[in-house]
């Protein structure tokens, strides 16, 4: 490494400075702006392997599912057929409401 | 290799409602051990609520009224400093038990994490063997992934009705299995768009503190665990396995640990309204990943040595867009899917891509966005007037450090100026797959946090 100039300096200086005043550019994905990204902060770029992995894991299943189960889609799970012929009749039917949905409560 | 996560025995909920608790809710699911934290502030900058204190080199504290459990501090903690409640032992107690039945409710993302514990690579897909582990641990089986169908059928009609309800229309005629219903959707008028998943009690508690005016925007749709507990000790116990509903013990199996604090709610005792039995819960306990695999250990079962082949049958049988709810982007996925089949009149050929909506998959993207044009079959096109219908949805990838992730995309909500039909979030990163409950591997420590660490060390001396 040769010595710094006084030129060097005064260019390093004057791009940060620059940045600074400016704000760092926020990093944009599709319509949102989002000013701190998980995937990219020192945690989260050490989880991006497992993540990926455990993914990977999970679309296989999916492809299990269809080409050896011949099941993609949810209304096709003959079990499903079932529980709805034999006991809630049909998705938001009474039944339905009373056990599989819920309400929510305001926390302050 | 995994790490050993500390966890104490879980109790009783608080007795009265106070604070952000209500009666019966477990506080504290997620504790910082106090001697061995160094304050390197690694879990402030991934908690999504903003609820840890404490400055840098201090011991750090969780604010349990801004807590949502959702573990991202606990899994990764570089020094193992951080606990989690355990109904190990109530479990291991019930399946000794001969005249109650325990169900598992095994959860998507338990399948491709569980191996980790027993020394397999990351994402190795467990299901066969996890059916059979479990079996012979003495459980019974409802796959959670079952109860995702479920939630599709209900969620993605829900959509559907907060769709025609808002384009004007009072009712909305759906041909499922060849059979026609026709759904008054006048009152979803009251149900605003766009629709919001559920699935994720760390979220669902996230906007009951910090945004109650989108509780409306929620889909009023349980969790799969939930609907699942509620199955279970109704048309579980009386037409599948013919057993009293109340010698049925439900134990989620669940990659989280806000879990645990949602089957703790009050209003989770549906099963026993409609069967009006007091004081029977729908979901007794949950286990984490990590519990389950405690809990194969102290049983002797190794899942890795028993056959991966699996024989679905009950409430084993589950579809691909289930599966997939264990990652982000995947209850969009299906339920997208869903939507689409019933919009289009078109069956999924299962091996066809056009049944792949690859744009709606997280994967390591805090935000994605996408709009699904589908085409309308004839009684449709007359009903809304058009040819094709645009679906337009926004999956949200980890609410994000502090928020991050999220708030750009609530904001516009709020201001009335969001496009989207439907809005997935999940708390955690990547999804369940990431979820709190799940086995923890080393967090590599950089120079800063060995020196907080070796700081602490000196200390203490």
């Amino acid at each position: 490494m040769g010595n710094i100039t006084r030129r060097t300096f005064i260019k390093f200086a004057g791009l940060t400075s620059v940045l600074l005043l400016t704000g760092f550019p926020k990093l944009s994905y599709g319509k949102e702006i989002i000013s701190n990204n998980f995937f990219e902060t020192p945690v989260g770029r050490q989880r991006i392997n497992l993540i990926k992995a455990r993914q990977a894991g999970q679309y296989k299943d999916d492809s299990i599912m269809r080409e050896k189960f011949k099941l993609a889609a949810s209304h096709e799970n003959p079990m499903i057929k079932r529980f709805y012929s034999e006991f809630a009749h049909h998705p938001l039917s009474e039944v339905s409401e009373a056990l599989l949905h819920t309400h929510y409560k305001a926390r302050v | 290799m995994v790490k050993k996560i500390k966890t104490f025995k879980g109790d009783g909920g608080v007795s009265v409602d106070m604070g952000t608790y209500r009666s019966g809710e477990l506080k504290g699911i997620i504790r910082i051990v106090e001697e061995s934290c160094v304050g390197c502030d690694t879990c402030k900058t991934v908690c999504p609520s903003g609820a840890i204190r404490g400055a840098i080199g201090e011991k750090h504290t969780i604010d349990l009224e801004k807590c949502i459990f959702c573990g991202q501090c606990l899994v990764n903690c570089p020094f193992e400093s951080i606990s989690q409640m355990s109904f190990v032992a109530h479990v291991i107690a019930k399946l000794k038990d001969k005249k109650t039945k325990v169900v598992a409710i095994i959860a998507p993302a338990v399948r491709v994490a569980i191996a980790e514990e027993f020394g397999a690579e990351p994402g190795t897909l467990t299901v066969g063997r996890l059916w059979a582990a479990l079996k012979k641990a003495g459980f019974e089986i409802y796959d959670n992934n079952f109860a995702a169908d479920q939630t599709i059928l209900e969620e993605g009609t829900e959509l559907l009705a907060r769709v025609a309800a808002h384009s004007g229309l009072k009712e909305l005629p759906i041909e499922l299995w060849s059979k026609k219903i026709v759904l008054n959707v006048e009152e979803f008028k009251h149900h605003p768009l766009p629709q919001f998943t559920s699935c994720c009690p760390a979220w669902v508690r996230y906007v009951e503190i910090f945004y109650p005016k989108l509780i409306p925007n929620l889909s009023s749709c349980k969790s799969p665990q939930q609907m699942a507990g509620a199955t279970s000790k109704t048309y579980g116990a009386k037409n599948i396995w013919k057993v009293k509903p109340e010698s049925v013990y439900t134990v989620g199996v669940m990659p989280c640990t806000a879990k645990i604090f949602e089957a703790s709610r009050p209003e989770f005792n549906s099963a026993g309204k409609y069967l009006k039995i007091n004081g029977m819960k729908d979901v007794d306990a949950v286990l984490t990943t990590r519990d389950l695999a405690t809990v194969f250990r102290k049983l002797n079962i190794d899942p890795m040595k028993l056959s991966e082949e699996r024989f679905p049958k009950d409430f084993m049988q589950y579809t691909g867009g289930a599966t997939i709810f264990g990652v982000s982007g995947g209850v969009m996925e299906a339920a997208v899917r869903f939507a689409f089949h019933v919009l289009s009149g078109q069956s999924p050929q299962a091996m066809s891509p056009q049944w792949d909506f690859e744009d709606v998959r997280g994967f390591t993207k805090p935000v994605v966005s996408a709009t699904i044009p589908v085409p309308l079959k004839e009684e449709y096109q007359k009903i809304f007037n058009t040819k094709h219908l645009e679906i337009k949805v926004c999956v949200v990838n980890g609410i994000g450090p502090d928020g991050a992730h999220l708030k750009p995309v609530i904001e516009n909500v709020l201001a009335g100026k969001s496009p989207y039909h439907f809005i997935e979030v999940m708390n955690c990163p990547g999804g369940c797959i990431n979820g709190g409950g799940q086995p923890c591997h080393p967090i590599e420590l950089g120079l800063w946090e060995k020196f907080l660490y070796a700081l602490a060390g000196s200390k203490k001396k």
